[in-house]
């Protein structure tokens, strides 16, 4: 990607260089996993969001989801919140900061629906797989559309990755 | 005096062991996942902790090759702390009394 999607300005704070096609697939994202955090132990894809704290002490761990887990739904809503819809014009580092937490929260809750297991490999496999798939025509419709969805599920792991990388070397 | 319905009170023994948990440290530990990217877990590092590019970066590709690192030490208080920003940034981070 040659265009820089995040630039930090000389004043320290930030420009989003996104199209619109970027900005309207980030706004659907943020909607679809905002109302996910009401319950996330319904949804296994949302296990990365809300990590154990003791896996040394099962009593002390509930403790720690009754303490915490409202108040980090309440964070990850606020930095999706940048995300759906960042203020106009350049952001506060603060913005910046909840926008990048927000891009890698979406990040890790594909990678979970998408099996990501750090096999870069077997990962390359399963696009290939699914590309094959879509495309082909002796394929029933049902089937391509079903591969159809997680090429594009892939491609938009991918890209939130770049968006990832841009806004860390420009915070960094 | 007989008779009575009371139970006998039951005197607690200051545990000696519980009392040095008490003045243990606690740590906290950030274990590898698969998906968070090599320089974000770095940049989270850096900013939470203040550390230098060079501890960032080490710290972070400790968690990548040896699956955990330690990332900070201190009473349990600050331990929390840490833990709830790590998470808030997506790292999978634990805590844990020092053995």
């Amino acid at each position: 990607m040659a265009r820089r999607l995040v630039t930090r300005k000389r004043d320290g704070t930030y420009l989003l260089n996104l199209d619109e096609d970027e900005q309207a697939l980030l706004t659907a994202l943020a909607e679809q996993l905002d109302p996910l955090l009401d319950d996330p132990s319904a949804d296994p894809g949302l296990r990365r969001l809300f990590p154990p704290a003791r896996t040394d002490d099962l009593l002390a761990e509930a403790q720690w989801e009754i303490e915490q887990g409202a108040n980090l739904r309440d964070a990850r809503r606020a930095a999706l919140e940048v995300v759906r819809a960042p203020a106009p014009g350049p952001l506060s580092e603060d913005a910046m900061v909840g926008w990048v937490q927000g891009i890698n929260a979406l990040r890790l809750v594909l990678g979970e629906r998408l099996e990501v297991d750090g096999d870069q490999h077997a990962e390359e496999d399963a696009f290939d797989r699914a590309l094959e798939l879509a495309e082909d025509p002796a394929r029933p419709d049902e089937e391509r559309d079903r591969a159809l969805r997680i090429v594009h599920m892939w491609q938009v792991y991918e890209l939130l990755g770049a968006m990832v990388a841009h806004a860390v070397r420009a915070l960094d | 005096m007989p008779d009575t319905e009371t139970a006998p009170l039951e005197v607690m023994e200051p545990d000696l062991d519980e009392d040095t948990d008490l003045a243990r440290p606690w740590q906290v530990i950030v274990w590898d996942d698969p998906v968070n990217l090599m320089q974000y877990v770095t940049w989270v590092f850096r900013k939470l902790f203040g550390f230098s590019k060079a501890k960032a970066t080490f710290l972070m590709l400790q968690v990548h090759n040896e699956g955990r690192a330690i990332v900070s030490t201190g009473p349990r208080e600050k331990a929390e702390l840490d833990v709830f920003r790590l998470h808030e940034h997506g790292l999978w981070a634990t805590m844990e009394q020092q053995p």
